[in-house]
């Protein structure tokens, strides 16, 4: 990883012979930490690899009208929340299915993937975030998960910092509900 | 990732859920974070930006449509507003022959003298019987018609 701040790794990208290298830099610092989230969401390894280098080949495109005084890595949260709703929605149209059936080929995929090594309340816990619509699962996951702040999540979402903490708590009522439910299988 | 036991915030809310450890469980295929720079590399090098219409283009390219519709719409009702255009009718000999007499004012005058010398010269023959019935089944007020004749 480099150690290079946001504004030195911008300072190369921005001159042409460096441009590539600057990139790779940032592709590098970057990339396990977009990774991390984009896999919460979209659950399979290869999807997961497909939409990430989507959000890095729009960074590439993206970039240099880039504004500094934003920081560079919520600027390419934003690209991988962004992407990473409209494959599941691309996913939802091109199976014309329902929520629940994208959900239940989401868990399939947990299920029978040999890359997914949690216990069984790792995975029931996977499961609830599964059931929970997509923008709420991204917000429950970066709250959670990433231990997000209300005002960077929003800068992120473009939604108000009210308006994620009532989602966040109704996504933690949820999956509380879901993880003590008894009936439900693992 | 964070692999504290327990989130105290949460336990009120979600004694279950605060109880989680917060570990990651999906496991990265191996070497993907050395591999995957130099596949974004190649897609980079390989990408031809698309066409980038500015935002007037665009305004532009959804404005036209409506323009055109809109300029469709004047354009109709415009029509309408002017003359109808003449229908090819068909009329029967006879009443041409009739609308050429009524053309002619001394026909014209000739008709009415005589439709009115045939109502002058109807003849009408009543008994008083029929009369007083006819009046009765009119409702006519005798000593009214007197007085207006």
């Amino acid at each position: 990883m480099s150690d290079m701040s946001d504004a030195e790794l911008m300072a190369l990208f921005r001159k042409e012979d460096t441009r590539h290298y600057a990139f790779n830099l940032i592709v590098r610092a970057y990339q396990k930490r977009l990774y991390a989230f984009v896999r919460r969401m979209v659950t399979d390894p290869d999807e997961t690899q497909d939409v990430l280098q989507n959000v890095f080949l729009k960074a590439w495109t993206g970039l240099e009208r880039f504004r500094e005084d934003a920081q560079l890595y919520s600027w390419l949260y934003r690209i991988a929340h962004n992407e990473s709703i409209t494959h599941l929605k691309r996913m939802k149209r091109g199976l014309f299915v329902s929520e629940s059936s994208v959900i239940e080929r989401l868990t399939t995929t947990l299920d029978s993937s040999e890359h997914f090594n949690g216990d069984i309340i790792q995975k029931k816990l996977q499961k609830a975030v599964m059931t929970l619509p997509t923008k709420q699962r991204a917000v429950f996951t970066m709250k959670y998960f990433e231990e997000m702040k209300y005002e960077q999540m929003s800068t992120i979402t473009g939604t108000s910092v009210g308006a994620l903490k009532a989602s966040y708590h109704i996504a933690v009522k949820k999956i509380e509900a879901h993880l003590t439910r008894p009936d439900q299988t693992m | 990732m964070n692999t504290r036991p327990e989130h105290e915030d949460l336990k009120p809310l979600a004694p279950t859920l605060a109880s989680i450890p917060k570990v990651d469980p999906f496991v990265v295929p191996d070497g993907l974070f050395e591999r995957f720079p130099h596949q974004v590399q190649a897609r980079v090098t390989t990408h031809v930006p698309g066409l980038r219409w500015s935002p007037w283009v665009k305004r532009l390219a959804l404005a036209l449509p409506v323009v055109a519709v809109l300029a469709g719409a004047w354009w109709m009702l415009r029509s309408t507003d002017a003359p109808v255009e003449q229908v090819a009718v068909v009329i029967p000999e006879t009443t041409v022959d009739e609308l050429e007499l009524l053309d002619d004012p001394e026909a014209l005058a000739s008709l009415y003298a005589s439709e009115g010398a045939g109502v002058a010269s109807a003849n009408v023959d009543l008994t008083e019987d029929e009369l007083a019935a006819w009046l009765e089944t009119e409702q006519t007020d005798l000593s009214q018609l007197i007085t207006e004749l």
